[in-house]
């Protein structure tokens, strides 16, 4: 450090400017705000897990109850019989059978796709993008999980969401037009939401999103996110990928166990992207 | 305010008392203000309303492990930070090699008696990129290491944007000096 940076530090390092007069009445809008956002989010969640589950709920049981009666019916079974005794041998108990086929088809919707509403979904109604999010291969032993319907693949270290759109931007626009959200050219906001399940404490956290075609990664712009740590965004085009990167350099817990974070971001739908532009800006290439 | 009247409002933020959090807005808003105006002159309000926006929403991370001043400090200069990544600025950098400069004498004087406003004016009045490592190499203390791994840049590139920006302070106040006494004449 030279004798010019000191007098800048003896100056500056601890020196105070009055802030603006009324700043506080924003900061003070912008908490109330920001906490019935969060407090509507939680009612919407809590109100569409509860209205899932009644969903589910109702219809495995008419579908039970339509199997039974068909199958009462088809087979002249009385009623009565429905209640069919445990100790009764699988093979002579066809309608046993049929209604447990039938019930396991019930319980398997939820992992169709936009059968349930994951925090991502409910914010954007439509899910236009593949949403992969990885944590850093320096934290091995991490078991981060993107989304609530998140699969974690202990092997590769990753936390995979399965893909809920089309890959065709004509598919996808006409999804879009269909429930009136999104044009081409607009942009669509999205908000990925990763939890800490590890009981460890994470230092280092990346978490990256690849884009199908028609999104452009190139006009991809960062709003917001809860971290205090620094957040470093690099897209890449010729992968149509971005990385944020959050670094804590003062602090452990910049992920305690259990803690959650959110990056939200948006991109701009376009169609005019096309394979070859990403071709051309792969490494070597140029 | 002594640390127990401290722990007292970090509590209260930690409640979201709006109370507390007022006092402790009240409290730091000065030292945290000037950290903006540093970084970015223009945006300085905006950037001082989303760094307290952070701590609010973050103030529970805060174990008491270290200095809380120090914790508002680093969440201020990150958000400034993170606010010229978004401007994808950082990146326009190029690695040269360093070289060694000595400050004159003139220089030092004239630096002397400037105000505090008007040191905030010459850092300002650096390129973004000469100015945030300015900013964070001789005010806020970090090495370059440090800096290149805030800004995804090399240790080279830091050195030669931190020397860069120390001649174009010297330039400038040159400049000022020549046109104040061009005046006098």
């Amino acid at each position: 450090m030279n004798s010019l940076d000191n007098i800048f530090k003896r100056s500056l390092a601890s020196a105070e400017t009055p802030a603006p007069s009324g700043l506080w009445s924003k900061i003070d809008k912008s908490l109330s705000s920001s906490e019935t956002t969060a407090h509507l989010k939680k009612e919407a969640l809590n109100q569409s897990k509860s209205l899932f589950s009644s969903l589910i709920s109702t219809s495995i049981l008419v579908v039970s109850i339509g199997v039974c009666s068909l199958l009462v019916s088809k087979n002249n079974i009385p009623v009565a019989q429905n209640n069919l005794p445990k100790t009764l041998p699988e093979k002579t108990s066809p309608i046993r059978e049929r209604i447990s086929q039938k019930t396991k088809t019930t319980k398997t919707q939820p992992k169709a796709r936009n059968s349930k509403p994951s925090l991502h979904e409910i914010k954007l109604k439509s899910t236009p993008v593949t949403v992969i999010t990885k944590i850093n291969k320096n934290v091995p032993d991490l078991p981060l999980v993107a989304q609530p319907e998140t699969e974690f693949n202990t092997q590769t270290n990753t936390a995979i969401k399965p893909s809920t759109l089309p890959d065709k931007i004509e598919e996808a626009l006409n999804q879009e037009k269909k429930e009136e959200i999104h044009k081409k050219g607009e942009f669509v906001t999205f908000t990925i939401k990763y939890n800490n399940t590890s009981g460890k404490r994470v230092k280092n956290l990346k978490v990256w999103e690849e884009f199908p075609d028609w999104c452009d990664a190139r006009t991809l712009e960062t709003l917001g996110h809860n971290t205090t740590h620094q957040v470093k965004t690099i897209i890449k085009e010729s992968q149509n990928t971005v990385e944020w990167k959050i670094k804590g350099d003062f602090s452990p817990d910049l992920l305690n166990p259990s803690n959650t974070g959110f990056i939200e971001y948006r991109v701009k739908i376009n169609e005019d992207r096309k394979t070859s532009d990403l071709e051309k800006n792969k490494p070597g290439v140029k | 305010m002594n640390p127990t009247e401290l722990n007292t409002l970090i509590e209260g933020c930690k409640r979201n008392n709006r109370v507390s959090q007022r006092e402790l807005y009240d409290a730091f808003s000065g030292l945290l203000f000037t950290i903006c105006l540093r970084y970015s002159k223009n945006e300085a309000e905006d950037l001082l309303q989303m760094s307290f926006i952070k701590i609010f929403n973050n103030v529970k991370q805060y174990q008491g492990a270290g200095s809380f001043e120090g914790w508002i400090k680093r969440i201020t200069v990150n958000t400034a930070i993170t606010h010229y990544h978004k401007k994808n600025i950082l990146s326009k950098s190029e690695d040269i090699t360093d070289y060694k400069e000595e400050v004159s004498s003139d220089v030092e004087s004239s630096l002397e008696k400037m105000s505090k406003n008007d040191l905030i004016e010459v850092i300002n009045s650096l390129p973004d990129i000469y100015k945030i490592s300015f900013n964070l190499y001789a005010i806020e203390g970090y090495k370059h290491n440090e800096i290149a791994d805030m800004l995804g840049i090399s240790e080279g590139t830091s050195k030669s944007q931190l020397s860069r920006a120390r001649k174009m302070i010297q330039q400038k106040l040159k400049q000022t000096e020549l046109m104040e006494e061009a005046r006098t004449i």
